[in-house]
């Protein structure tokens, strides 16, 4: 339990409050709520280029202990707008004499079936992590985040147990100052049933949803389109 | 054939970048390639905001109307793109990762098996050769390393024919940005 504990949900999704990375974020933060840490959430996409917006962010960040980072895979690595956090986070860090004391959980989630495509985009968090002097404490590594549809984990159900497991893990850790477990990072980064019916589910069911969509816009039948094409 | 160059400095008169993308469009120049080289950090490009629009709404067009569109039409139109990048964290700077975010209608929704994974379909038959330099201030192996293997996956997903990446220290001259210009553009096979 930690009573004088702070920890601040960078949501690094540009669906803000609609995003998977918030529905699996406040979670963690929930969960760490009760065990007595006291947390906020920023957005970088709401992080823009004027001194003061990005004096409150710094703000926000120096005043946690722990940094909980989630976002979604954009073209394999990170949105460009958490990336901007991310570099003003170590230019302000590198501009310190004594630092404070950080540490850095990271949550990513994908579409893809396969969280393996989340790989080098947790390789640079890392790296971001060691450069800037914050702790690394560990990630949940999130693979067809478009079953989570931006519901609340509880609302998901059965398929996101193991995810809600390890993160219920992990929060006693980042609570107590403990490390991680691997154990907990293994669960919350489990695919939510089997890959190969991930991979079936996705390639067939995929097309139809998409197909939807574009019928409610009225778009279906230029779904192949190909505007930039030269002659 | 037209290659595009993609200049992520963060600031102007960063010398090594700057002398980067000058050497490519000089060796390509000499082999009859139509180049250009777009500044990011001067255009007006808005972050995507995942709503997939792209997709569902106005397929193949972004619903921002920005320079953000042109990148992609480029991009289309290309048959070589070659980033230029300080090396930030082992991947791209914010600044080219703002502009490659917006180009995800260039490929289709739809989903296929690629390599054993699920990965988005091609929505146009051309494909671009990816060269990508990147530019870091100190020798750092692990930096290059995770740049290297993030070059590797962008060029899987943009089902690139051929792509490599060179890693430069900063303040490297002129001969050594030359040579390890050359060197990557004939190892994809733009250059003899």
């Amino acid at each position: 339990m930690s009573q004088d504990k702070r920890a601040l949900l960078i949501i690094g999704s540009p669906r803000c409050e609609t995003s998977n990375s918030e529905a699996i974020g406040t979670y963690l933060m929930e969960r760490l709520g009760e065990q007595g840490v006291a947390w906020a959430k920023v957005y970088t996409f709401r992080l823009n280029r004027t001194p003061t917006s990005q004096q409150k962010f710094l703000d926000a960040v120096d005043g946690a202990d722990i940094l909980v980072l989630a976002s979604p895979l954009y073209i394999d690595s990170i949105p460009s707008f958490t990336i901007r956090a991310m570099e003003l986070i170590n230019e302000h860090r590198k501009s310190m004499d004594d630092p404070k004391k950080q540490g850095l959980f990271v949550i990513i989630n994908c579409g893809f079936p396969e969280a393996a495509h989340n790989k080098v985009a947790l390789e640079i968090y890392r790296q971001f992590a060691f450069e800037s002097g914050i702790a690394w404490e560990g990630c949940a590594n999130v693979g067809c985040g478009m079953a989570i549809d931006s519901r609340p984990l509880k609302a998901v159900g059965g398929m996101a147990r193991n995810l809600m497991k390890g993160l219920d893990l992990a929060a006693r850790s980042l609570a107590g100052d403990e490390p991680v477990s691997e154990e907990a990072q293994r669960l919350a980064s489990m695919p939510f049933l089997p890959l190969f019916l991930l991979r079936f589910i996705t390639v067939a069911a995929g097309k139809s949803e998409w197909n939807k969509q574009a019928r409610a816009n009225g778009a279906e039948k230029m779904m192949y389109a190909k505007p930039y094409e030269e002659a | 054939m037209k290659a595009t160059i993609f200049d992520g400095s963060i600031a102007d008169g960063d010398a090594t970048i700057d002398g980067i993308c000058q050497k490519v469009v000089d060796h390509l120049s000499q082999t009859g390639w139509e180049t250009e080289i777009v500044d990011l950090r001067n255009k007006q490009i808005a972050s995507c905001k995942g709503c997939f629009g792209c997709w569902v709404k106005t397929p193949g067009i972004c619903v921002i109307d920005d320079y953000g569109r042109e990148i992609a039409k480029k991009v289309v139109q290309s048959d070589l793109l070659v980033y230029v990048t300080p090396v930030t964290f082992g991947g791209y700077s914010s600044e080219l990762k703002k502009a490659l975010d917006r180009i995800i209608p260039s490929i289709l929704p739809y989903f296929k098996i690629v390599r054993g994974e699920v990965h988005h379909a091609k929505r146009y038959k051309r494909s671009q050769r990816l060269a990508v330099f990147g530019v870091q201030a100190g020798s750092d192996p692990e930096r290059e390393r995770i740049f290297k293997a993030l070059v590797d996956r962008n060029s899987i997903n943009l089902h690139s024919p051929a792509h490599g990446a060179s890693v430069l220290v900063e303040g490297e001259g002129g001969q050594e940005i030359d040579e390890q210009v050359g060197s990557l553009l004939t190892s994809i096979g733009v250059m003899t």
